[in-house]
């Protein structure tokens, strides 16, 4: 009896489709709850947790965008410094193993103390932000009502953030709505399928369009930034120039491309994939064989890339904007 | 008769619940001395000083005869040199013990575990923000033969995974009290080599190779 209604609950934020499997954050150490979710979000859009109170997550990471950053390729955090790579698109976070481009952070708990402490994006610290926060008579009283508790601490924040952010599932694309027979391909997106599976599918898989590991796909140095990726973590040569596989998902609202955001367009990043592979020591096997595609293939290919788009995860007015006074006022 | 067990429990309760709960003493020390921060210090040809000690005693085993008497129930401390209540940690309970087993640092199912309270909150200044992981050990200062900016050196041992696990296991026969000497770190290590170790690498794993020597028992 209790049981059935605590999954109800669950159910209304979080209900991915039943081809999607079993999630890799532990809800048991964080259950998911509206109070949470909703003091998350009202951090997540609140500047509050920079040192000069301008640059908040969203900054970087647009709702419109699917939680990426479409303006720069490389993000601009506070007093207008340029981080060295692009913010990635945030969704289906809790099916992700690791986070950031090189897997540099182990868990989505402990992801945002790296934005609230990196001198280039919110320069600030977690003992400033509970500072802050704890003058807030608004704050108090949604960290009470969150968690029956108004001490501000790491550990409430970093939950909230979590909650907020794991309700961001992207699930309601075209593919999907294919994938549970309430739609049908085109022939052209068929095509484009079948073309994704023979060359793509084996790094970003379905049914997040990635297998979320590392891979070297071929991209050339940009000399000046000179970014090795998942070396950088783990300091072995056999990681030189692999960054985490991102997913395809939502990809007409996340450009520009790549963990530098090099490429504005599809097109650009198909063209890299037949034409532009640069070989290296690490280079993913995959690429051993050139990729060919006809022009017309391209098209098909890009056709069903397309259906991957995800208008009512981009546009669900549940995720956006929430003021911290319009909390406090209700 | 009657009176007198009754008495007797009484004591018992009142013994094990105050003055004979078994508590262990983690003191940080150089050379003879208690550990002064900031202070300086004429170590053989150097001149330094420590402006900052932090290290993680976990998994505290206690043993009586070659088995285990006791688990202590705190899965993480952290001993810090500007508090000195920090040094030391109580078990509420009484036994007898005359060895004890710890590790330095945080093992790896912790740090990748999310997030924690108390002595493992990241607000202690003891976890990495740019790439997860607790720093197992801390010792921040300035030496004469540092040649970095302002002499400074920083020495934040981490990293739980293979092959850079810093994470290291001491054995100790003790009746309760553990110093641990600093100056033996500055003895084995080549300060104007190793001076700046902020993430986990190799030099890091060899800096912690050093800490079983650093804890002793006190006589
Ligand atoms: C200045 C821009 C900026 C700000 C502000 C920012 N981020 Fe990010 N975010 C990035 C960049 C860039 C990356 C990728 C970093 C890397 O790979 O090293 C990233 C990565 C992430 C990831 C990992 C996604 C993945 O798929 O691996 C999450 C989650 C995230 N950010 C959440 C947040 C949260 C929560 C906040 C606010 C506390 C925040 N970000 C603030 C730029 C930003
Ligand atoms: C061997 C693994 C692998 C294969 C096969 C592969 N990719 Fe990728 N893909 C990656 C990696 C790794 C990245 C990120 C590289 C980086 O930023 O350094 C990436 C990035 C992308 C991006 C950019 C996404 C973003 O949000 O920035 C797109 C689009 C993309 N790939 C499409 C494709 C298509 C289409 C194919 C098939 C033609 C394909 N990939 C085949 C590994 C692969």
């Amino acid at each position: 009896m209790i049981l059935s209604f605590v999954l109800k609950k669950d159910n209304l934020f979080f209900s991915p489709p039943d081809y999607f499997p079993k999630t890799v954050y532990n809800f048991e150490q964080n259950p998911l709850d509206s109070n949470k979710i909703e003091l998350g979000r009202i951090l997540f859009y609140d500047p509050i947790l920079s040192k000069d109170n301008t640059i908040s997550c969203a900054s970087c990471h647009s709702p419109f965008n699917a939680f990426a950053h479409t303006d720069h390729d490389l993000s601009h955090g506070i007093f207008d410094s340029i981080g060295n790579r692009n913010a990635p698109a945030l969704f289906n976070l809790a099916w992700q193993k690791t986070f950031m481009w090189d897997g540099a952070i182990n868990h989505l708990d402990m992801q945002a103390l790296a934005p609230i402490s990196h001198p280039s994006e919110m320069g600030s610290n977690i003992n400033e932000v509970i500072k802050k926060l704890n003058e807030s008579k608004a704050y108090k009283k949604l960290f009470l009502n969150a968690f029956q508790d108004s001490t501000i601490s790491t550990s409430k924040i970093l939950k909230a953030l979590s909650q907020f952010q794991l309700t961001l599932v992207s699930s309601n694309t075209k593919y999907d709505k294919v994938k549970m027979g309430k739609e049908t391909f085109t022939e052209q997106e068929k095509n484009g399928y079948q073309l994704y599976k023979n060359n793509c599918a084996s790094c970003h898989s379905e049914p997040f369009f990635s297998n979320y590991n590392f891979e070297n796909n071929g991209l050339p140095i940009d000399q000046t930034l000179n970014d090795m990726g998942r070396y950088v973590i783990t300091q072995n040569e056999n990681d030189k120039r692999k960054f985490k596989v991102p997913s395809l998902r939502n990809l007409s609202f996340t450009y520009p491309y790549m963990h530098d955001g090099r490429f504005m367009t599809l097109k650009e990043v198909i063209n890299h994939y037949t034409s532009g592979i640069e070989y290296s020591e690490t280079l993913s096997l995959q690429f051993n064989e050139s990729i060919e595609l006809s022009s017309n293939e391209k098209v098909d290919l890009i056709s069903f890339l397309l259906t991957l788009n995800d208008k009512d995860f981009v546009f669900n007015k549940k995720h956006q904007f929430k003021k911290i006074a319009d909390q406090a006022k209700e | 008769m009657k009176q007198y067990v009754l008495f007797g429990m009484l004591f018992m309760t009142f013994q094990t619940h105050s003055q004979n709960a078994v508590k262990i003493t983690f003191l940080p020390k150089f050379e003879r001395e208690n550990l002064t921060l900031n202070k300086v210090y004429y170590f053989k040809n150097d001149t330094l000083n420590i402006s900052n000690f932090k290290c993680y005693i976990s998994n505290l085993t206690y043993y009586k005869n070659d088995s285990i008497v006791h688990s202590s129930i705190k899965k993480a401390h952290l001993i810090d040199a500007t508090d000195s209540r920090s040094f030391i940690i109580m078990e509420n309970e009484f036994f007898k013990f005359d060895k004890i087993r710890f590790n330095i640092g945080v093992d790896s199912l912790t740090n990748v575990s999310g997030i924690f309270e108390g002595d493992l909150d990241p607000a202690n200044g003891m976890y990495w923000t740019w790439q997860s992981g607790y720093i197992n050990f801390k010792l921040e200062g300035t030496s004469s033969l540092c040649p970095a900016r302002k002499n400074k050196f920083y020495w934040h041992i981490g990293g739980y995974s293979p092959p850079y696990n810093t994470l290291r296991q001491v054995s100790l026969k003790t009746n309760g009290k553990v110093s641990i000497q600093l100056d033996k770190l500055f003895e084995e290590i080549e300060i104007s080599e190793e001076y700046q170790i902020m993430s986990p690498n190799d030099n890091a794993v060899q800096i912690a190779d050093k800490f079983v020597f650093l804890f002793n028992t006190t006589r």
